[in-house]
């Protein structure tokens, strides 16, 4: 018997499809449609006449206030300290550790460990088949991986060693500065420079967002930052 | 030999109505569940870890360009749910999946070979297990396997001898690929 039909048997063993299931699936995935649709529609329009009053009041405070606030400082107040930095900034201070390389040949790998993962600990990295292209680029889900309890924050800063475009994070985990938008599933996402973990807790995986512009190398290095270490990964 | 069901994909913005979506989605189902009892050996767990995935192809498929590449595509996306159904269940403590009462209940050779069989694949790393899975029992080519795991051609075939080397280690490796 050859593999192919010893493990057709084996994994057969464990059970066949339900009858059902194709359809029920279908019936779910469908019926969640609408309310989907029904609730972005409900709170698009309200939600950006709102921004854009945020926005216009945002800015206007920031004017008066700044300006009433220099006044107020020039009469009266003594010279405010500079306040403490706070873990991250300290972690966002500090350099990206990887050269750039001059073409892909000098592009670095891994480290790889044993189940195929990227890195030395104690954070790994590894990709997912889900790839969304865009009119910017591509964006990837990849997995972070943390070997057990690491004391937070979690800085994730990568860029492309070859051209030096930083890679944008967007979704759950996208942090620090805005470098853009783009659409993504019919949502418009800000483009973050920056992922942040604060709390590594069970069952240390996070699936991350990232994206890389129209033209990039796939030549990506990856830095972890935390405090008490400082970790690369090429993958 | 159970071939996996071949998508025709139709071309156009339709491909996000509900009907074209549920046409898309119901041969991938079936696949997709089997991939997932092969990962987790836990039918509800692979019967969610399916259902999450159509969420998520639900969301994805109309940014999607190439849509020749959707069965690997949504089987990559059920890969995923396993890992993160798998690593859900390591945080609680659970085993390497093959079903403690098999060997109690049943003494017979043949299931006891089949359960060695599953549990050397679930000794495999991650992705050489998928890269088995997805081969030998869905018998997807190799070329798809490799769009599923998002791998190259060669690292994926690299990565199946190498599996194949240690589930069967005097077999002639082009032997066992037939």
């Amino acid at each position: 018997m050859s593999l192919r039909s010893e493990l057709h048997v084996a994994y057969d063993e464990l059970g066949r499809e339900d009858a059902g299931l194709s359809e029920r699936v279908v019936m779910t995935v469908s019926s969640d449609r609408p309310r989907q649709a029904a609730w972005s529609i409900r709170l698009r329009a309200p939600l950006s006449l709102v921004a854009v009053f945020v926005v216009i009041a945002v800015v206007a405070g920031a004017l008066v206030g700044g300006r009433l606030l220099a006044d107020w400082r020039s009469y009266s107040a003594p010279p405010v300290p500079a306040a403490p930095q706070t873990p991250l900034q300290k972690l966002e201070a500090r350099p990206l550790h990887q050269p750039m390389v001059r073409s892909a040949f000098d592009c670095p790998h891994g480290p790889y460990g044993s189940g195929g993962d990227a890195g030395a600990g104690p954070f790994h990295m590894s990709g997912s088949a889900v790839e969304i292209p865009t009119s910017w680029g591509n964006y990837f889900h990849d997995f972070l991986f943390a070997d057990g309890v690491v004391a937070g924050p979690i800085l994730v800063r990568a860029r492309d060693l070859i051209h030096g475009q930083p890679v944008v994070f967007v979704g759950q985990y996208a942090s620090g500065p805005v470098i853009g938008t783009d659409v993504l599933d019919g949502q418009v996402v800000e483009q973050h420079l920056e992922l942040v973990i604060y709390s590594v807790t069970p069952p240390y995986a996070w699936q991350i967002e990232d994206g890389q512009p129209k033209g990039n190398t796939g030549c990506v290095g990856w830095q972890v930052d935390g405090p008490g270490f400082s970790e690369t990964i090429n993958f | 030999m159970q071939q996996v069901a071949e998508i025709k994909t139709p071309r156009g913005s339709a491909i996000a109505s509900e009907r074209v979506f549920g046409d898309l989605l119901r041969p991938l189902i079936e696949p997709g569940f089997r991939l997932a009892l092969a990962m987790l050996h836990d039918r509800g767990a692979a019967e969610d870890a399916v259902q999450e995935a159509s969420f998520t192809a639900w969301r994805k498929l109309a940014t999607m360009r190439d849509q020749g590449r959707l069965r690997p595509w949504f089987l990559g996306v059920v890969a995923n749910k396993c890992r993160n159904a798998r690593r859900q269940k390591w945080s609680s403590g659970v085993s390497m999946g093959v079903p403690e009462e098999l060997a109690i209940v049943s003494g017979e050779d043949s299931t006891l070979r089949n359960a060695d069989l599953r549990q050397a694949v679930a000794r495999l790393p991650r992705e050489d297990k998928l890269i088995v899975v997805l081969y030998f029992y869905l018998d997807l080519p190799l070329e798809e396997v490799a769009i599923a795991v998002g791998n190259s051609l060669s690292a994926t075939r690299s990565r199946l001898y190498r599996s194949i080397k240690r589930l069967r280690p005097g077999v002639d490796v082009e032997e066992a690929l037939r």
